[in-house]
């Protein structure tokens, strides 16, 4: 679907620059999205082969910011583009910066698995963790999503939901914090495991800030720090 | 029927947009016919003071046609027709009382091939003081140099004012007329495609002139290169058709346009024609 | 310049028939141009070349004759000669067949004297001119002695230099050319000065403010259809309009006794003749009024100009070339006009100058001699034909010089000024 008629300029020549610029920006969300669920399996398994797996995967994310990024400086050089066209880059920019900081995450998270070596948690623990991990990886495909469809509302409803992400963090510390405080000799593990949730938690926000310039993109209107995710104001107009 | 003119006005710009700002000129349901042909249709346009206005648009789609109401120049082509109302700096352009030497001396007009009188550089400029009947020597010298100063093209000129100014580069012709419309004075000053003969660097003094104009003139400038409205002017019109369709901001326009028409056009959208 | 000279020899090297074919043409004009001026200018000479004086014995009607005579012409079966003439000019022309003749001889010592009146008498060695009847001729009527058959080439050609400038100035016998060649070049400028402004003035109306109205329309046939009809019928109606009517109106105004306007006159001339060159001034004028941009006029108007400040100030400079191409088509077609002109003021003879130092020098009102009207006088005046005719084609070819010296002054104007229009444009 191509609601910003990408496709539509008279220039063939851009119009394939500018397909081939999302097609990459899906493919290296793909290889994010693939690094995340890799993370949390190494950790639910405390595999440590998979994490070597995702800590490869990090140069090939790397590899992608880089190439999207040239390709942009590249399309603003010489097509100077208006409008959707300049907010499908200056979106994109962005977006690949913040699918950057997830691989990040992703990697801090299956490195946890290394830290942790044989320490145990209570089950109560690593499921909460894990419910949070499937929340999060739910957000980031779903986000993707939204951007491959160009679809600000549902990209409206994810920006939302990043507070479900911030509800079970919120819990899961005020768990670990109990236990970090009860037993002494668990605080290692526990802070670890604190360390994880943060990731998550980092993540949904970068998933949010996605979010937004997907909305950026298709309405032209920015919502950044607009607390825009807590209100229930609708989206503005779209145009004609 | 003003109540409907207002709808449209309130369609094609938002509606505070110019609040509080004086207007240069202003066109009311404007319509222009030629002998067969519509050129313009019901449009409403309000130019602020002291600002570059910039008019885009396909070609044909009526901006050097609108521009030309507002010194009357359309007067000149033989079955052309106009209705609606026009009004610069608050008076009636098309009102019988209206005298046209006068209304052109207080708009000046740069067209779009530079067009220097076979004349000296400086005669060229001294054109339009003479007009007005102005004849001493000292005060047109001093007028002359103001001007060509004012357009920027003095440390250039200031030894060959006696050349022919058809002995001038494309770039510095386009200057030379400038200096020469800014030598009466005038209140507004109307460019129809004035850079679109010039180089890509005397584009770049040109542009640069015009953003320093502003400071005394309202500009109205018709262009076809987007960038072009992009980098001077504080507003944007968008023309297609004979109808102005979207006027804003220019940062609006290019980044965020509100119609899909002005944004298939800046974008270099081509779209199938409906109806 | 050097564009077109390599766009002419690529034209060449690629035998582009159409060049040569323009070539042949333009070639084939100069040649006839040629023939022209070449023709006149031998028939000219023979005006001011001195004659051979022969010493002549024939048999004729009555027995043999001789006679002191000068020939004239000679071919293989007769000479014509000319003997003294001591009664009449052109009196004494005698044909003489070669089978009759018996003798002739060139003597050195004969004499050729020319009188005052444009008569010839020969006589030989240092004896006085006395006439068959006794009478002597007083020195005061000799204007010229000359032993022909002693002449060297300088002093030949001297003396044809001289003849020829007598004729031109006035100072020969007969009186000359000199008034109709005032009269030429008067009427010509005068006509200028007359159609000039108002040519201008009616292109300009025709093409600034008329636009294309029916009235524009009809003035603009009836332009084209003017420049078509014949010079004569320009003179009848002068002749009607201005000499009869406006003329004869202000001498009845004036009260003057003697017709002074309502006769034929040098004003009423050059205004046939203006009338005569107004489409072609007004046709040529607008073609150059539309070749002035639209951008130059609308420059001019967006900086509140008036329309008539627009055309004074920027049009009609501009326009400059094309009015002198105007002047010049305008000229060379006045200029070679007499039709006409012998209705309504150029005269045989006229007894003044219409150009003096008499106050108020130009006189508008007075007939005057045009050179094409000598033209025509020589040619038909029958009393002495090989010498009237041979001034008759002096008279020509210096009507045809004073043509091409009154264009090529307003072609070099117009080329100057081109010239700086072109600079202008650099």
């Amino acid at each position: 679907m191509d609601r910003l008629h990408l496709g539509q300029h008279i220039s063939q020549q851009f119009n394939s620059e500018l397909a081939a610029l999302t097609r990459q920006v899906l493919a290296m969300g793909g290889l994010v999205e693939a690094q995340l669920a890799t993370a949390l399996e190494a950790l639910a398994a405390r595999d440590l082969r998979q994490v070597a797996h995702v800590v490869a995967r990090e140069d090939e994310v790397n590899a992608a910011e880089l190439e999207i990024d040239a390709r942009c400086t590249q399309i603003l050089a010489r097509r100077q583009p208006a409008a959707s066209d300049l907010r499908l880059v200056l979106a994109v920019v962005r977006m690949v910066a913040n699918l950057e900081r997830i691989g990040d995450e992703a990697e801090r998270i299956a490195r946890i698995v290394e830290k942790l070596g044989n320490a145990e948690l209570p089950e109560h623990y690593t499921f909460k963790l894990a419910q949070m991990g499937s929340l999060v990886r739910d957000q980031l495909r779903g986000t993707l999503d939204t951007f491959a469809r160009m679809d600000e509302t549902r990209a409206l409803e994810r920006l939302r939901r990043d507070r479900e992400v911030d509800v079970l963090y919120k819990e899961l510390t005020r768990l670990l914090v109990d236990l970090m405080q009860r037993e002494s000799d668990r605080v290692p593990a526990a802070l670890e495991m604190l360390w994880g949730a943060r990731a998550l938690e980092r993540i949904g926000d970068r998933c949010k800030n996605i979010c937004e310039q997907v909305i950026y993109l298709v309405r032209g209107k920015d919502v950044r720090h607009t607390g825009l995710s807590r209100s229930a104001a609708p989206l503005p107009e779209l145009k004609q | 029927m003003s109540t409907r003119d207002e709808d449209i006005g309130a369609s094609v710009m938002p509606p505070d947009l110019l609040a509080g700002r004086d207007l240069a000129l202003e066109a009311r349901a404007l319509c222009l016919e030629y002998s067969e042909r519509r050129a313009l249709d019901a449009v409403n346009l309000q130019v602020p003071r002291r600002q570059v206005t910039a008019l885009i648009g396909p070609s044909g789609c009526g901006k050097s046609s609108l521009l030309r109401c507002f010194n009357r120049l359309n007067d000149e082509i033989a079955g052309c027709r106009v209705s609606g109302e026009v009004r610069v700096l608050g008076l009636d352009a098309y009102a019988p009382a209206t005298a046209l030497p006068e209304l052109r001396r207080r708009v000046g007009m740069v067209f779009q091939k530079p067009n220097p009188f076979p004349q000296s550089v400086a005669d060229n400029v001294a054109f339009g003081l003479r007009l007005a009947g102005l004849r001493s020597r000292l005060e047109i010298d001093d007028r002359v140099e103001a001007a060509l100063r004012a357009a920027g093209l003095w440390d250039e000129v200031r030894d060959r004012l006696d050349d022919s100014a058809l002995r001038l580069s494309a770039g510095q012709q386009q200057r030379l007329v400038i200096a020469r419309a800014l030598a009466v004075e005038p209140e507004v000053l109307l460019m129809d495609e004035p850079a679109s003969m010039l180089d890509p660097i005397s584009t770049l003094r040109f542009e640069e002139l015009v953003v320093a104009l502003r400071e005394r003139y309202s500009v109205l400038l018709v262009t076809h290169n987007m960038q072009q409205a992009a980098r001077v002017a504080d507003y944007t019109a968008f023309m297609q058709g004979g109808r102005l369709l979207e006027f804003d901001a220019t940062d609006r326009i290019f980044t965020n346009p509100r119609l899909r028409g002005t944004e298939d056009y800046i974008t270099g959208r081509m779209r199938e024609t409906r109806g | 310049m050097g564009r077109t000279v390599q766009y002419h020899r690529a034209a060449l090297r690629r035998h582009d028939p159409g060049l040569w074919l323009a070539a042949g043409l333009v070639g084939l004009s100069l040649l006839a141009l040629a023939a022209i001026l070449s023709v006149l200018a031998q028939q000219a000479l023979q005006a001011f070349a001195p004659t051979p004086v022969a010493q002549l014995r024939w048999r004729g009607d009555g027995g043999e004759q001789q006679l002191l005579a000068a020939v004239v012409t000679q071919d293989a079966h007769a000479l014509v000669v000319r003997g003294s003439e001591w009664q009449r000019r052109g009196a004494e022309y005698r044909r003489i067949a070669r089978a009759d003749l018996r003798q002739i001889d060139w003597p050195a010592d004969a004499r050729s004297l020319r009188l005052r009146d444009g008569r010839e008498i020969y006589l030989r060695g240092d004896s006085a001119a006395q006439a068959p009847d006794g009478s002597r001729l007083a020195a005061a009527e000799i204007v010229e002695d000359v032993a022909s058959n002693r002449l060297g080439r300088t002093e030949a050609t001297g003396l044809m230099l001289r003849r020829a400038w007598d004729f031109v100035s006035g100072a020969a016998q007969g009186g000359g050319v000199f008034p109709a060649l005032v009269g030429t070049v008067v009427l010509v400028l005068l006509m200028s000065v007359l159609v000039m402004p108002l040519g201008v003035l009616l292109a300009l109306w025709l093409h600034e403010y008329a636009g294309s109205g029916r009235g524009a329309r009809i003035l603009r046939a009836a332009m084209a259809n003017l420049a078509g009809v014949p010079a004569v019928i320009y003179g009848l109606f002068g002749l009607v309009l201005f000499v009869n009517d406006i003329g004869g109106g202000l001498d009845a105004l004036l009260q003057s006794a003697t017709p002074r306007w309502g006769g034929g006159g040098l004003l009423w001339s050059a205004l046939t003749l203006a009338l005569l060159t107004l489409p072609v001034v007004v046709i040529a004028t607008e073609e150059g009024l539309a070749r002035v941009p639209a951008s130059l006029r609308h420059g001019a108007l967006a900086l509140g100009a008036t329309r008539a400040e627009m055309l004074w100030r920027v049009v009609l400079p501009v326009a400059r070339p094309a009015l002198l191409t105007a002047l010049i088509l305008a000229v060379a077609r006045a200029a070679g006009e007499v039709a006409p002109l012998m209705l309504v003021g150029a005269v045989k003879y006229a007894p003044a100058l219409p150009l003096d130092g008499e106050f108020p020098y130009l006189h508008l009102s007075r007939q005057f001699m045009h050179l094409g009207q000598s033209v025509y006088d020589l040619a038909l005046a029958g009393g002495d034909v090989p010498r009237d005719m041979a001034q008759a084609h002096a008279a020509a070819l210096l009507l045809l010089v004073v043509v091409v010296g009154l264009n090529a002054a307003a072609i070099v104007a117009r080329n100057r000024l081109r010239e700086r229009a072109r600079e202008l444009a650099v």
